[in-house]
């Protein structure tokens, strides 16, 4: 064969490369489309859904709309942010700070401002938007679950080290862990519901992936190949030197994969709670636009409520997986890691 | 009476018959005259339930003599063997008991230096407050025997009144133990009636979905964006926009339990099927089997192992799913008994929902692992303490199979 | 039966990981007869993996075909049935279901089918365990089932990627008489993969050598059989084995490097 039948060889394959790669993003973005074209045909007067499903515009309008102030929520939910002061509703992230904590500890001096409540007529515009609730709610959850890794992990792991900690946690976690986790979640509305709802949804989301967390060390942990381990031993290894280098980087992939488990629940989870009775954050809005069916936005604002926090969580989720593809390039699962 | 000779057969009949002798005696209150049964209503009283019982019992002692004694003796041997079986748990186990020992005797020293709080009921109540205390929180679950009005079933509408005097009619001096067990008891069924329906439902059109889509590639990847992105939306917090669009009865449930579980289940499949190792393909196809044949014989089976995660999970997720809608929504149901003990701030009352359910979901997973097991008995038995089942009631709340489904 | 295989200007380019693209087979040409037992020898990664692939079908060539007897290959087919390196016996299927396998995709006969296990059970010492799950067996015990397979299909032509790689010494000796056994009485065209000198010697009549993707030399087998150890330790064998090791480019420098 020539030279220039190789050349020809390769370009053909080069060309099929390229082909394939060209259909595989046309496929994605026809699905997405599709998705789209669904919801649309969902919302349509013909559709059993007609009153419930609203057209994605719709939704997507609403929410925009809503986002920063909100004259319609200042209108019809006057309630919609009571623990909100003057000096700090000027303050964007002082509002941030008093809803997060709580008013009752904002009152009795912790956080600076004027603990005497405003008149709710007087309160400034920008409390009524959906962005604070959300952003609230978000940060209550990122906090609940990192706690809760944090301290699962650090069970978990410490259980390689004192195996009695295991013999004590296991049976534990399986019995919290089998039961439907929500049903936790009044326990942690009664108790601090009212004065601290920060709590809430912190404490909850804080325990459920405390429960995740643990177990999904602790089988890490146990995956490690004993051959691995003890061809540490023989190179001469510590234990304190094994744990370090054996351990840690060892269960990163199914800690980290974990970790995706355990946040992809807190989002719901988090938000459940808070529709139980919290008075500031993203399920706040829920609940109070779940109780005005006859309204004509009430399904704009829920769907878009829900689908903000899908949207929420795919991209939370991306960044997870760019951050554990980096943390265990050198495994062949890690590299291959997808959405 | 010829003998019935299939074993799948005799169990099918005796479920058949467990709900046909009970339409038996409906009907035939006019002969017994024991219950009423006017108009469509049945009002339903222990007599009637005694009847069911005899009736009950009466199948397999009509259609297979030995084997009714057999399972009398079985469960008879069962509950004489408990206590050695206790016994030899705590020695072998010792720690387990010894945890559980800490942690229920640090709750009752909790209940004892915690804050009262303003509200009626302590906010952490101590064992006796929760179990005999007619204030506290098991004899306050005849509240709950208050809403049960009637079930409709076709051709006949339930009546309960005559069981246990309502409360709420009657006064709360009328509060009875049976009441309070025949609420337990009642809600359980709803609760997983729900569950049970939502949850088939969604399983087989998840794996039928699931197995279908990866058959062609392009249905394949068009799929991947759309269901990985309703896999991803916190179905929980959809469940206020659920009772919004779907109303408050075992439709809207079934509905909505059966998409959760389908959408998880169908992004689960799809990938245990891409997983399935491609030697096992290639080698089916040099083996001259064709396409259809080998995604029947090869890739199905070959995806089934790796099922097992994501059928837990699911589990999970439709319990979860169940008890918050019935918590958020309805009147009946276990989430409901929860709601109504919050209704009161009563966490007594709270509690023995809670352990309820826990006891349910253990028993729904300890059958899910069984039903898996016989289904993929060629697979090497697995082995290791940490398995998902311990925390799939949790896990599947998450609905994100994708992430973990190695095992 | 008897089709002779031809392999004509036979390319492959593949994508790898990177993106890049790597020529696995380069212009490859040779000519197969009826009944011969061919080893296909190389380095890892020089292309004999993808040169059965593409034989059986389950990987299209980018220029160039393959042809056996007077039809092109197109697709994966029971006319060449293989055998594969790792294990690929179903574990979801009975050791009896495995070798009906191929049987049951045609839709033969229940009887037929039936007295052609039994046969082939019977040839690799199995029937003891014909109703056992694969997981109860052993990994030798495992390829046989993969061989009894293959050869219950009734393909002329047999492939083999490297097929008794994972197991122990003794165990791939004894798969090696099993083998020639059923070679002789069925004279069936076989292609074996390996990098095992010893191994080729032991089986072949003919050694194709791979070398970049390249066919570079293709030396003819003529020792007698059985290939005993004095047979292997013969001038020819030693002969034969010199010339591989010298194609492969194996220098006094890098046996050192290892």
């Amino acid at each position: 064969m020539t030279s220039t039948d190789v050349l020809d060889v390769r370009a053909r394959a080069k060309r099929e490369q390229r082909k394939r790669r060209i259909l595989n993003v046309l496929y994605l973005l026809f699905g997405m489309l599709l998705f789209f074209v669904a919801w649309w045909l969902l919302s349509l007067e013909a559709s059993p859904f007609y009153y419930d499903i609203p057209p994605p515009i719709d939704a997507i309008q609403h929410f925009l709309g809503n986002l920063g102030t909100s004259s319609e929520m200042r209108a019809k939910f006057v309630h919609a942010c009571p623990d909100l002061h003057p000096d700090r509703a000027t303050n964007w992230l002082r509002q941030v700070g008093s809803s997060l904590i709580g008013y009752k500890y904002t009152n009795e001096g912790l956080l600076p401002g004027d603990p005497r409540p405003i008149p709710l007529g007087q309160l400034p515009e920008g409390c009524y938007g959906y962005a604070i609730h959300l952003v609230v709610t978000i940060i209550r959850i990122l906090i609940g679950a990192t706690l809760g890794t944090v301290l699962g992990i650090t069970i978990g792991l410490s259980s390689l080290v004192f195996p009695k900690v295991a013999q004590v946690f296991t049976p534990v976690a399986s019995f919290f862990g089998t039961a439907p986790i929500f049903i936790a979640a009044p326990f942690f509305v009664i108790w601090f519901g009212v004065e601290v709802p920060i709590m809430t949804t912190m404490g909850l989301v804080t325990f459920y992936t405390t429960l995740l967390m643990y177990f999904f060390s602790r089988r890490a942990a146990e995956n490690i190949s004993v051959g691995i381990v003890e061809s540490a031993l023989t190179l001469g290894g510590s234990p304190r030197s094994i744990f370090r280098w054996v351990y840690l980087p060892g269960t990163v992939p199914e800690i980290a994969g974990g970790f995706r488990i355990a946040l992809a629940g807190a989002w719901g989870l988090g938000v459940l709670v808070e529709v139980l009775g919290i008075q500031v954050g993203g399920g706040h809005l829920i609940d109070i636009w779940r109780f005005l069916i006859g309204l004509i936005e009430a399904p704009s604002a829920l769907v878009a409520l829900i689908t903000f926090f899908g949207v929420l969580a795919v991209v939370v989720d991306g960044i997870l997986v760019v951050i554990i593809r980096f943390l265990t390039r050198w495994s062949e699962s890690g590299r291959r890691l997808g959405l | 009476m010829r003998r019935v000779q299939s074993p799948t057969v005799f169990w099918i009949g005796w479920l058949v018959w467990f709900f046909a002798s009970a339409y038996v005696l409906t009907f035939s209150s006019g002969l017994v005259g024991r219950w009423r049964f006017e108009e469509g209503l049945l009002y339903l009283n222990w007599s009637f339930f005694v009847g069911w019982a005899l009736l009950f019992w009466a199948y397999p002692f009509a259609l297979r003599l030995a084997d009714a004694f057999r399972i009398l003796k079985a469960v008879g041997r069962i509950i004489l063997s408990l206590p050695r079986r206790l016994k030899d748990a705590v020695k072998n186990n010792p720690t387990f008991f010894i945890t559980w020992l800490v942690l229920l005797t640090g709750w009752q020293l909790v209940s004892l230096v915690a804050p009262e709080g303003t509200l009626e009921h302590p906010l952490v109540p101590g064992f006796e407050y929760v179990l005999f205390n007619l204030d506290g929180g098991l004899y306050r679950l005849s509240g709950n025997w208050d809403l049960v009005g009637g079930v409709n079933l076709p051709g006949v509408s339930l009546r309960f009144g005559e069981l246990a005097p309502f409360p709420s009619l009657e006064g709360a001096e009328t509060r009875t133990w049976t009441a309070v067990w025949l609420a337990l008891g009642f809600h359980s069924f709803m609760t997983l009636s729900r569950l049970v329906v939502g949850l088939s439902l969604g399983l087989v059109a998840g794996l039928i979905t699931g197995l279908a889509i990866p058959y062609w590639s392009a249905l394949r990847q068009i799929s991947w964006a759309p269901f990985n992105f309703l896999r991803m939306i916190p179905l929980l917090a959809a469940i206020p926009w659920m009772q919004f669009a779907l109303g408050a009865g075992l439709r809207a449930t079934t509905i909505f339990i059966g998409f959760g579980v389908w959408v998880t289940l169908v992004v689960a499949t799809m990938n245990s099927v891409s997983n399935v190792p491609d030697r096992f393909i290639e080698s089916a196809r040099t083996l001259g089997a064709s396409r259809l044949y080998t995604y029947l014989r090869v890739i199905v089976p070959g995806a089934m192992p790796e099922l097992r995660t994501a059928l837990l999970l699911s589990g999970g997720l439709g319990w979860s799913l169940t008890i918050a809608g019935e918590f958020l929504g309805f009147s009946t149901g276990l989430g409901f008994m929860a709601a109504a003990a919050v209704q009161e701030t009563n966490t007594a009352r709270l509690m023995i929902v809670a352990i309820v359910v826990a006891f349910y979901s253990l028993l729904t997973f300890y059958l899910l692992n069984k039903m898996f097991n016989r289904m993929v008995s060629w697979m090497p038995q697995r082995t290791g303490t940490t398995d998902i089942s311990k925390v799939a009631g949790a896990a599947g709340a998450a609905s994100a199979v994708r992430v973990q489904t190695q095992e | 039966m008897s089709k002779v295989v031809s392999f004509e200007g036979l390319w492959c380019v593949f994508e790898h990981r990177s993106g890049q693209l790597v020529n696995a087979l380069q212009d490859v040409t040779f000519k197969v007869e009826p009944g011969e037992f061919v080893c296909v020898v190389g380095r890892s990664g020089h292309g004999k993996t993808t040169l059965l692939r593409v034989l059986a079908g389950l990987q299209p060539p980018t220029a160039g075909q393959i042809q056996l007897g007077e039809t092109v290959v197109s697709g994966p087919g029971a006319d060449r049935a293989m055998v594969f390196q790792q294990d690929t016996v179903f574990p979801w299927l009975h050791v009896r279901e495995n070798i009906e396998f191929g049987l049951r995709a045609m839709k033969v006969p229940t009887e037929e089918r039936e007295s052609i296990t039994a046969h082939w059970l019977d040839a690799v010492g199995l029937t003891d365990f014909a109703d056992s799950w694969p997981r109860e067996l052993s990994g030798g015990m495992r390829k046989r089932v993969a061989l009894a397979a293959a050869m219950a299909v009734g393909s002329d032509v047999i492939l083999m990627d490297e097929p008794f790689g994972s197991l122990d010494y003794f165990t791939r000796r004894n798969l090696h008489e099993v083998l020639l056994d059923l070679w002789r009485e069925t004279k069936k065209t076989i292609f074996f993969v390996t990098h095992d000198i010893e191994e080729a010697l032991i089986l072949a009549d003919r050694v194709i050598l791979l070398a970049e993707g390249k066919l570079v030399d293709d030396i003819p087998v003529q020792l007698s059989r059985p290939r005993d150890e004095d047979v292997r330790a013969s001038t020819d064998a030693v002969d034969i084995t010199k010339t591989i090791l010298a194609h492969l480019g194996i220098t006094e420098e890098e046996a050192i490097q290892g």
